[in-house]
């Protein structure tokens, strides 16, 4: 009996020794935002007004830099990805680092939590391909890796039934939860936008000026619209429409279902970030450093405000301001109603993550893979 | 004008490097700092601009390209460069030439620089506000792209430790800093249709040249257009991914290098060959008088019958003043003589080949510029007299470019930048020595003459207004009304107006059919009709012409790389072109346009008052020594923004033993400063430890010193200088281990003149002279152990034989002698070769050497399957050397014979390999056996 306790607590401790149990079993099931935007529509609204300066929390910081992303968030753990390979779990409460999963390469989008698992594609530097991991945090595991034609540079759309990768060669493919393809549509183009879903269909564009929008439960396109200009810009969806925008800095509201244009909006200079909108306006800065308020219902101009740097994370919108990164170091506060700057956090180095506001909390993420926690004071 | 930012670049690589090449210590040219700047310093939103005082209006408008450059780089980029980028402009080339920024030499075909270190821009002002224009956005897309490149593989977490190839940042500063102008067109033309295009393949032939920028812009403009405008930013972001960059070029535009040449190659024939249904090149419609060099600015002169040619070259290395007599039938060249070489002496400094000034009066008189001293001055020259018969310096005015004899030869027009950075129109009346100001205004006013009365000048200037706003179209100045008024309005640049020998017609260069040809001004009786003719259809540009008579022109043409005369007749021109006619309407042109500017207040303080030093560089080594332990050392720099003031730190260890720590530090402390035209240092050291001595071989001794020095060196121009320096020392030697010492407190003072006018190959020097002369006196003041003075004189001459090929003689004697002299030494590959390095030792030494300089192979290249090597300018020697060194009797006089090869790699080091006899006994006798010697260093 003594040696067979011996052998096991011996298999024990290697089983144990060979892991990375990064995280504890007890965070099953818990609440998350799960994926860039929190929704497949890419919202990035709160109906709750805040004060215009913001109460540091805690100051954390990772092994490289992010791109203009955002992190994701599971129970208590908030993952970072980072360009160089690496996914960081930081605990929310006070920034302490919980675990690391480390690769070789890039990840160039937010990971995307499904209960126990995460989901990133690392970019390989050489060669055209990046590899999707699903990855069991709880056990430190990999359950599957699968070769992604092009890598992917764009976010992940998290369904109810599955992810909805998009490569960089325009290949969008369907995944269910364990890693099975479901089905796969190949555009062959250049594509770097952030795709969005209404759950019914994934839209996204490319750098041949098309629109496309594809069935989620079959993979088959149901337009594919030209337009003049390719396009970078992420996609938001809201109401029935579709808000993107192109490399020359028009901004356009499609319908969702034919995406026959409704209105468009040409601004300065190329846009990058994600649209963002609440009940009755858009919100978008560009890479000029210009951002605009436009009417969703028909596109007209109700402000624009200049900043001295440039535009290509995406904002929150709250019910009174708009906290909008921007890369020039520092974080502003807008007033929604007239474009106003009410506050600008400034930083020694560039903000580089799109902010989430979770648990009355907000993340901001800047060079080096620094990221600070807020608490917002609420207005009534 | 931009035709001349083309030839200000075009030579980066192909003479005026040499200059550079030079600069080490011993010998070497100076850096004359002519003025005393007063900086002021501009801030903007994102930019410091360190600027002169009277440069201030045009800093201004500088201030507002340079914020305009980064409102559309930082989008272009999707990057903002979040540091304030220091700018630093100069007013004038020749003024930028003093910047202490890069330490080495400034040729003339370099219009600005990105410095890394401390990411400084520094450019001059060229003449135009375009040209100005363009440099700061190319200097800015440099610091954007390197900016960039340092974030993409930062975020990576890779080394941050390279660059994309030269091709693509020169390249891409091009694309995004200017139009595909008629320079680009012009050497893409004549490289595509002659044959010498090279790919993206084999970019690294033409590597460092102009041609390699413009290919690496057209390339990267065939990119944008076949595959996409983003492509060329998913190069920089996808940076990370890929070491060789053509592995980068194939993942970003998904094709085979080979595939992409092919397909750039294609689009390039598809563009040019149709050229050559209606134009023709330059060997084909005239009659080439020259091969050698480059040419420039012939100007044709009818002496008592004789049909001479005077004009600007450089066909020994060396810009100079030539004459060329041709045949009656003007199809031979009967003879050239050099009539002045420029970049010998102070006065001829430079005669600025690419902005060349010459015009011969009626009378037989030439005028031409030359950089002489702090700024450029006029010389007119007799013919008949055969010498310089006045030199004209003028107040304010730093650099000349273009002028004319008036038709009776009593009047100089010409055009000139002043310290406020105008280009602008002079006129000296020779006999009066009156200098009068014709314009005075930020537009460039260039390539002035005037009419047979004298009382109009004709000129161009990019004072155009409305549709073609700031191109250079033709002026007339009325000197007796005042007023200047448009003579043509055309959507082109003109340049170089002319008329030809009896004033009848007014010719002129112009870019309306996509390069520099010639054409006419059409005239109606005695009045200008509003339109121009063209004369001549060439393929690649024509940069100057002079009239023979009213029908023969003599043109310097751009044909196969190079700048060459032909013969050209005006009246067997091709009769297609001759009816081509464009009319334009003058009552549209009206007024000129005006510059934005950024108008702040100046943080108006002297630079002087506010250095801020910040680190250059720092370096640092340990080392583990089987022999004497472990030993490190480390050495900093610090300098001012302007690079005006140095400190040097240098600090090592040298202790074999831990007890011996602290008495073997070596510190030294110097200051130099390099402000002013007398530069100064002075600094402090303590050194101790082992030391090889010299006198005995194989044995050591203990020595520990400390003390100060200062010296002061004076250039009397680029070419001679005066150093002087004293150091105080107090030296304690052990020379046996714990028994003998001797004490000392070193006194040293010594004065030389350096004279230094070589012209380098890719080896060594070629053409010229180097010489230095040294006295010194060495005592020891406190215990009188060490008491002797020294004499260096060392004279080397070059005499050239061809292009490339030169005899080298070389003459030296160092002389030490009194109580404790030190001792020189030769021997080894850079004196006398074969016999052991450094192994023949003495107070006294001489050397006398003769060597000639031949090239061997100008390229070599062996290519395996999976990479090529590729070797070029192997040059050969064969020399004689002479020589010994003694104490106090003279022994046998020693000396070797024999041949060598050397290669020059990557441009800053020389392998040589010598093969030869050793002479010995006084001469009587060759050593029976070769002696083989591989070394590295230049040539003497």
């Amino acid at each position: 009996m003594k040696r067979i306790i011996t052998i096991l607590i011996f298999i024990l401790i290697a089983v144990g020794c060979s892991k990375s149990l990064i995280f504890r079993s007890e965070l099953i099931n818990q609440k998350s935002y799960d994926q860039f935007g929190n929704t497949p529509q890419r919202n990035f609204y709160y109906p709750i007004s805040i004060s215009d300066s913001l109460v540091e929390l805690w100051r954390t910081s990772g092994y490289g830099s992010n791109t203009n992303t955002s992190v994701t968030i599971y129970s208590d753990i908030l993952f970072s990805p980072e360009l160089a390979g690496n996914i960081v779990g930081f605990n929310l409460l006070n920034g302490n680092e919980v675990g690391a999963k480390k690769e070789k390469g890039e990840i160039a989008h937010a990971v995307v939590v499904d209960r126990m698992r995460i989901i990133f594609c690392i970019n390989e530097a050489k060669g055209n391909y990046g590899r999707l991991f699903f990855y069991d945090f709880i056990k430190g595991e990999t359950i599957k890796v699968i070769e992604v034609f092009g890598g992917s540079s764009n976010e992940l759309i998290k369904l109810n039934d599955g992810i909805i990768a998009l490569s960089d060669f325009g290949e969008v493919v369907k995944y269910d939860f364990l890693g099975n393809v479901i089905w796969n549509t190949k555009t062959k183009s250049l594509t770097l936008t952030d795709p969005a879903s209404n759950g019914n269909m994934t839209y996204f564009a490319n750098s041949k000026n098309q629109v496309i929008a594809v069935y989620n439960s079959n993979g088959k396109i149901v337009f594919q619209k030209e337009f003049e200009h390719p396009f970078e810009s992420g996609i938001s969806i809201f109401d029935e429409k579709i808000y993107l925008a192109d490399n020359k800095g028009k901004m356009f509201c499609l319908d969702e279902k034919t995406g026959e244009e409704i209105w468009k909006y040409s601004s300065s200079a190329k846009v990058i970030m994600t649209p963002i909108l609440d009940d009755k306006n858009i919100y978008f800065g560009n890479l000029n450093g210009d951002y605009y308020s436009l009417s969703k219902y028909d596109g007209s101009l109700n402000w624009h405000t200049q900043s001295n740097g440039m535009f290509n994370a995406t904002g929150l919108v709250f019910e009174n301001y708009l906290l909008q990164p921007d890369v020039n170091k520092s974080l502003l506060i807008i007033n929604k109603s007239n474009g106003v700057i009410k506050n600008r956090v400034n930083y020694e180095q560039r903000v580089r993550m799109s902010p989430v506001f979770y648990r009355d909390m907000i993340f901001v993420g800047i060079d080096h893979g620094e990221i600070i926690a807020y608490r917002p004071e609420f207005l009534k | 004008m931009r035709g001349n930012l083309f030839l200000y670049s075009f030579l980066i690589i192909s003479i005026f490097t040499t200059d550079i090449y030079s600069q080490f210590y011993f010998f070497g040219r100076n850096k004359v700092q002519y003025e005393k700047f007063e900086w002021q310093i501009l801030k903007t939103e994102h930019f410091d601009i360190y600027y002169n005082s009277e440069f201030e209006e045009m800093a201004e408008i500088g201030a507002q390209f340079a914020e305009a450059a980064y409102k559309d780089l930082k989008v272009k980029f999707n990057n903002v460069v979040t540091r304030r980028i220091p700018l630093i402009f100069y007013n004038t080339h020749i003024h930028f030439q003093q910047t202490n920024i890069t330490p080495g030499f400034i040729p003339e075909g370099v219009g600005g620089f990105f410095e890394f270190l401390k990411g400084r821009v520094v450019i001059p002002y060229l003449g135009s506000l375009e040209q100005f224009r363009h440099v700061i956005w190319h200097e800015l897309v440099h610091v954007f792209m390197t900016n960039k490149v340092y974030n993409v593989l930062k975020d990576h977490r890779l080394p941050v430790d390279r660059l994309p190839p030269l091709w693509f940042i020169e390249g891409l500063a091009e694309l995004w800093s200017t139009e595909w102008d008629t320079q680009a067109d012009m050497v893409m033309r004549d490289v595509v249709l002659n044959n010498m295009f090279v790919g993206i393949k084999d970019i690294i032939k033409i590597y460092g040249t102009f041609l390699m920028y413009k290919e690496g812009q057209n390339f990267l403009q065939f990119v944008e257009k076949e595959y996409g405008e983003d492509k060329i930013i998913l190069m920089l972001e996808n940076f990370w991914r890929f070491t060789d960059f053509e592995e980068l070029l194939e993942y970003v535009l998904g094709e085979s290098i080979d595939t992409i040449d092919d397909k750039w190659a294609f689009s390039l024939k598809q563009e040019y060959f149709p050229l050559l249904t209606d134009n023709y090149p330059y060997h084909i419609k005239g009659n080439k008088i020259t091969n050698e060099g480059y040419n420039f600015i012939p100007k044709f002169y009818n002496n008592n019958g004789n049909n001479e040619i005077y004009f600007l070259a450089n066909r020994t290395g060396y810009s100079s003043l030539y004459k060329m007599i041709l045949d009656e039938e003007l199809k031979n060249v009967s003879d050239t003589e050099k009539l002045i070489e420029g970049e010998k002496e102070e006065i001829f400094e430079s005669l600025h080949l690419f902005k060349p000034t010459l015009d011969v009066s009626n009378d037989g008189r030439i005028l031409f510029a030359s950089k002489g001293g702090a700024s450029d001055v006029i010389h007119i020259y007799s013919i008949e007299d055969e010498k310089i018969i006045q030199t004209l310096e003028f107040d304010d005015v730093i650099s000349i470019e273009g002028a004319d004899f008036s038709y009776d030869g009593k009047k100089i027009v010409f055009s000139a930048i002043d310290l406020k950075g105008y280009t602008d129109i002079f006129i000296y009346d020779i006999e009066n020595e009156i200098l009068d100001r014709v314009t005075n205004d930020y537009y460039s006013d260039r390539d002035p003459i005037f009419n047979k009365q004298s009382n109009k000048i004709y000129f161009v200037s990019d004072r155009t207004e409305g549709m073609y706003k700031q191109k250079f179209n033709l002026f007339e100045y009325d000197l007796e009304r005042n007023i200047t008024n448009y003579v043509t309005y055309l959507d082109c640049n003109i340049s170089k107006p002319q008329f030809n020998k009896d004033y009848s017609e007014l010719y002129m260069n112009s870019d309306y059919d996509g390069t520099f040809n010639i054409w006419k001004l059409n005239r109606d009786n005695n009045n200008y009709t509003q339109s121009i003719t063209q004369v001549t259809n060439f393929l690649t540009s024509a940069l100057d012409f002079d009239f023979i008579d009213n029908e023969k022109i003599v043109v310097s043409g751009f044909e196969k790389f190079s700048f060459q005369f032909y013969i050209v007749d005006l009246e067997k021109s091709d009769s297609t072109i001759q009816n081509k006619t464009v009319e334009f309407n003058l009552s549209s042109a009206y007024n000129k346009w005006t510059a934005k500017r950024i108008s702040l207040p100046s943080v108006k303080q002297k630079l002087e008052y506010e250095k801020d030093y910040a680190l250059d560089y720092a370096i640092s080594q340990v080392a583990a020594d089987p022999v004497y332990g472990a030993r490190g050392g480390a050495l900093f720099t610090l300098s001012d923004l302007l690079s005006d003031d140095k400190y040097v730190f240098l600090l090592y260890n040298t202790a074999e033993i831990r007890n011996d720590i602290l008495s073997n530090f070596n510190v030294a402390l110097t200051r130099i400063n390099s402000e002013h035209r007398t530069n100064y240092g002075y600094g402090i050291f303590h050194f101790s430890g082992r030391r090889y001595d010299i006198r005995e071989s194989d044995e050591f001794f203990y020595e520990r010193s400390f003390g100060g020095v200062f010296s002061l060196l004076y250039p009397f121009s680029k070419f001679q200088r005066l150093e002087t320096s004293v150091s105080i020392a107090n030296s304690d030697k052990e020379l046996v281990d714990g028994l003998l010492t001797r004490k000392s407190l070193l006194v040293t003072n010594t004065i030389s003149f350096v004279h230094d006018n070589s012209l380098w190959g890719p080896t060594g020097p070629l053409d010229g002279s180097r010489f230095r002369f040294l006295i010194g006196y060495t005592s020891d003041i406190k215990y009188s152990n060490v008491n002797y003075y020294s004499l260096i004189a060392d004279y080397r001459y070059y005499f050239r034989l061809a292009f490339r090929s030169s005899i080298a003689f070389r003459a030296s004697i160092f002389y030490n002698d009194g109580k404790e002299a030190r001792r020189y030494f030769a021997g080894g590959s850079w004196d006398l070769r074969g016999w052991p390095r450094f192994g023949i030792r003495g107070e006294k030494l001489w050397l006398s050497s003769v060597e000639l300089r031949y090239p061997l192979i100008d390229q070599f290249a062996i290519k395996f399957p999976f990479l090529g090597v590729g070797f070029s300018n192997i040059r050969g020697a064969l020399f004689f050397d002479a020589g010994n060194a003694w104490d106090t009797n003279y022994g046998e006089t020693l000396g070797s014979i024999g041949t060598g090869l050397r290669v020059n790699f990557l441009g800053f080091i020389t392998f040589r390999y010598d093969i030869g006899k050793k002479i010995e006994r006084n001469f009587t006798k060759l050593q029976p056996k070769l002696f083989y010697q591989f070394f590295f260093g230049w040539d003497f």
